[in-house]
């Protein structure tokens, strides 16, 4: 059987929780950093039968891989097996010129920001730390950095948020030149206390969601992006650089678009670090890798971007 | 059944089974999925107007 060319990393670390995240996320736990990014290694080395001696892609994802201190982060970079696609995903406050030089210079070629609105109010309501000029000067230390290859996330359905937000956002989105973008309806999960928050308004968004997607679509194909998956869309029309939507490129439909997301979809990967994205506490986590010498759980749980919602 | 959310045709090599068949019938007349052949192979993807109910229309091809 052929190993699996795509390999998924979950590092959990945040400086803060999103009131709307349901990923596996760790706040405050610097001190775990390096003994998580240890345990990786381990689960690697385990794991290394299992991957293709020549991977299409390999993501980090989160948590804010870029939050994890960088010295465990370097580390890891350092350890991961080549692949022709190397992506961490990032938020946006994050990214300092001396970051994205550091992640050019471990052969990251691909960054994924979390924008999810550039709307202050409504930054506020997620519970986002960036600020919509984050947001901005990430991308062009990316950029600056050699990191051409950048994509957006998006939301919408926000409590609060109105047509007009979102067609702002769309706007604002379009303006930075991403190579992809992906926009995620809001999935607040019942019980959470984000839902308790903003139940009714939450409501009042659902019954909108279907306008809001529609315009999504809308948007983003007017501006020369393919719809590739349901809430992806790849390949900037209009970037500068000869290659830079091509740069990497993982899908087989060969329309120079970089697009993750559809392969990780339509392949079969690995994932290291899921232990934790099965509701496993870190250290758990560790323990069981240690003890077993396997971690409790490797390659069920599928997260090519971020949550399918539709 | 993720492929589904793609833009290109899942193959239906080993989903038969997975599938409920009148209701794949159902949703190609609705205009919602569509089947085709890729190299002799079975093929299913929804429409630009299945993509919009991605994931009721999923649900209910599952048998």
């Amino acid at each position: 059987m052929a190993g699996a060319r795509h390999l998924y990393v979950h590092l959990p670390f945040c400086s803060s929780r999103c009131g709307y995240c349901d990923f596996v996320t760790v706040v405050g736990r610097d001190d775990q950093h390096e003994r998580y990014v240890e345990a990786l290694l381990q689960e690697l080395a385990l794991e290394e039968t299992l991957l293709d001696s020549d991977l299409d892609t390999v993501y980090l994802g989160g948590g804010t891989p870029t939050f994890t201190s960088t010295g465990a982060l370097v580390r890891l970079l350092g350890a991961l097996p080549a692949a022709a696609e190397l992506t961490v995903e990032a938020n946006p406050e994050t990214v300092t010129p001396e970051l994205a030089a550091l992640l050019a210079a471990c052969g990251v070629d691909r960054v994924s920001l979390g924008a999810q609105t550039f709307e202050p109010r409504l930054l506020r309501t997620l519970g986002r730390v960036a600020q919509p000029d984050d947001v901005r000067r990430a991308l062009y230390a990316l950029r600056d950095a050699g990191i051409d290859n950048c994509s957006l996330d998006l939301i919408y359905g926000i409590p609060g948020q109105s047509a007009a937000d979102l067609t702002r956002d769309l706007a604002e989105a379009l303006s930075l030149e991403p190579q992809h973008i992906s926009a995620y309806e809001l999935e607040a999960k019942a019980g959470t206390r984000f839902t308790h928050a903003h139940g009714a308004e939450l409501e009042r968004q659902a019954e909108s969601l279907e306008s809001y997607f529609e315009r999504v679509v809308e948007t983003l194909t007017a501006a020369g992006y393919r719809w590739y998956e349901t809430a992806n869309f790849a390949g900037c029309p209009t970037a500068s650089a000869d290659a830079t939507c091509g740069r990497g490129t993982t899908s087989a439909s060969g329309s120079g678009t970089t697009t993750s997301a559809s392969a990780w979809a339509r392949s079969a990967q690995s994932r290291i670090g899921v232990g934790v994205m099965h509701r496993r506490s870190p250290a758990t986590w560790r323990r069981s890798t240690a003890v077993s010498g396997r971690p409790a759980s490797s390659r069920s749980c599928p997260r090519p971007c971020a949550t399918p919602s539709r | 059944m993720l492929g589904l959310r793609l833009d290109e045709p899942l193959p239906l090599a080993g989903l038969e089974a997975a599938l409920d068949g009148q209701e794949v019938e159902r949703l190609t007349g609705l205009g919602l999925v569509i089947r085709g052949q890729d190299r002799g192979r079975a093929t299913l993807a929804l429409t630009a107007r299945g993509r919009f109910l991605g994931g009721g229309v999923t649900a209910r091809l599952l048998a």
